[in-house]
């Protein structure tokens, strides 16, 4: 028996087979087998071999597709039923809701203190000094804002209720979460009266200072939304 | 009247547009192709369990099919992956080489039940003779007429290494119905 001498050619006989060979090259192959011994053999035993490798096993196609169906009940496709969230909105979404947690911790706080809230204050607020007085100023320890500045609490100048002798500085110096009993009614309404004229109560949204929706919402709102 | 059918990626387009129709229509088409294959890897007993098990897990994460590869040479990939984890849990139980000793015995036991012509019963005696990665290999070449690359990613295995082993397998047949 003569020995096939183009490879290539005797290659492509399991494709000639199975049908997948496009005309010129099935033309090719059919006239190389029809000079090679070898080949012709091959192709021979591979179209012997074809049936039999086909015949098993058999497998009950409607019954997997009933599987396939059931399943995909159980678990909807992910097109058809959940809506895609772009990335940007993704981002809004989570910093929605960090404003949301951040507003109702202040709430809580604001409420916890009760009218002692006049003493929440915070770091970098500018307070106005009770000139009229002249007094020492009483320190009160100040809480950071709630997002997102980062500094430790401190302790800045406070304007001490009226007719507070200097020695009652150190008696009007309470944290946050002190309670103000020691101050008299009519040194927190005092109080309360001097620090209700000014900015610096913390802002509802606990975000201010920082803009995670900036750049996002500027990339939504250019058509920069990731698909 | 023409009897238009319509191809693998419209069929995807349909089922991913609510109609289940276009699965079936997709189980049908490919499920005795990847019966075949997993056959062919030695799961012989459990082949329309690990069948359905491809199909469900393919609809399960079409999201993934980028269409890189055809939807059946993919669906043989995801096959040939259950096979393996099935014949990983069975070493790790003990009874791997059990089966796989059983796995020659039983290609030629497949056979009873059917009338099977001498040259067939020879046919199918060399064909049980192959290593489980050649007769794969070898099956998908001649039942699909795939290219060297398909069988490579159906069978997690590079171009090359599937040439050899159906060349190898071509060779160990002929010898086998020449003794």
């Amino acid at each position: 028996m003569s020995e096939c001498t183009d490879g290539e050619l005797r290659d492509l006989l399991p494709e000639l087979v199975n049908g997948r060979l496009d005309a010129e090259t099935q033309r090719a192959v059919e006239a190389h087998v029809a000079g090679c011994e070898e080949c012709a053999e091959e192709l021979a035993l591979l179209r012997s071999l074809r049936p039999v490798l086909m015949r098993e096993p058999e497998v009950d196609a409607r019954k997997i597709a009933a599987a396939v169906h059931a399943q995909s009940a159980l678990q909807p496709r992910r097109d058809a039923v959940r809506p895609h969230v772009s990335a940007p909105w993704r981002v809004a979404i989570a910093a929605a809701a960090l404003l949301a947690v951040s507003a109702i911790g202040y709430a809580v706080v604001r409420r916890g203190s009760g009218s002692e809230e006049v003493a929440v204050v915070h770091a970098g607020d500018s307070i106005p000094k009770d000139t009229a007085h002249g007094t020492a100023p009483a320190p009160v320890v100040a809480t950071p804002r709630a997002a997102p500045v980062h500094e430790p609490p401190q302790q800045v100048a406070v304007t001490p209720p009226h007719g507070a002798a200097p020695g009652a500085a150190a008696a009007a110096s309470v944290g946050v979460l002190d309670n103000l009993s020691d101050l008299s009614d009519d040194d927190v309404r005092s109080l309360t009266a001097s620090l209700d004229g000014m900015s610096s109560v913390p802002d509802a949204d606990a975000s201010a200072g920082i803009d995670p929706l900036g750049a996002t919402l500027d990339d939504n709102s250019s058509g920069g939304g990731g698909t | 009247m023409t009897n238009y059918s319509p191809d693998d990626a419209e069929l995807i387009a349909r089922w991913r547009g609510g109609e289940e129709r276009a699965a079936t229509a997709l189980v049908e088409r490919h499920a005795q192709h990847v019966a075949r294959f997993v056959a062919s890897l030695g799961e012989r007993d459990e082949v329309e369990e690990v069948v359905q098990d491809t199909f469900v897990r393919a609809f399960g994460s079409l999201d993934s099919f980028r269409g890189e590869s055809s939807f059946r040479t993919w669906l043989l990939t995801i096959a040939r992956n259950l096979v393996r984890d099935r014949q990983r849990g069975r070493k790790r139980t003990r009874l791997h080489v059990e089966i796989q000793d059983d796995d020659i015995v039983s290609s030629s036991d497949a056979l009873e039940g059917t009338v099977a012509t001498e040259t067939e019963q020879r046919l199918r005696a060399a064909v049980a003779t192959l290593s489980p990665m050649q007769r794969s290999i070898f099956t998908l070449r001649v039942t699909e007429g795939l290219s060297y690359k398909e069988i490579a990613i159906a069978v997690g295995s590079t171009e090359g290494a599937a040439r050899v082993h159906y060349h190898n397998a071509m060779r160990a047949i002929r010898e086998k119905i020449d003794e």
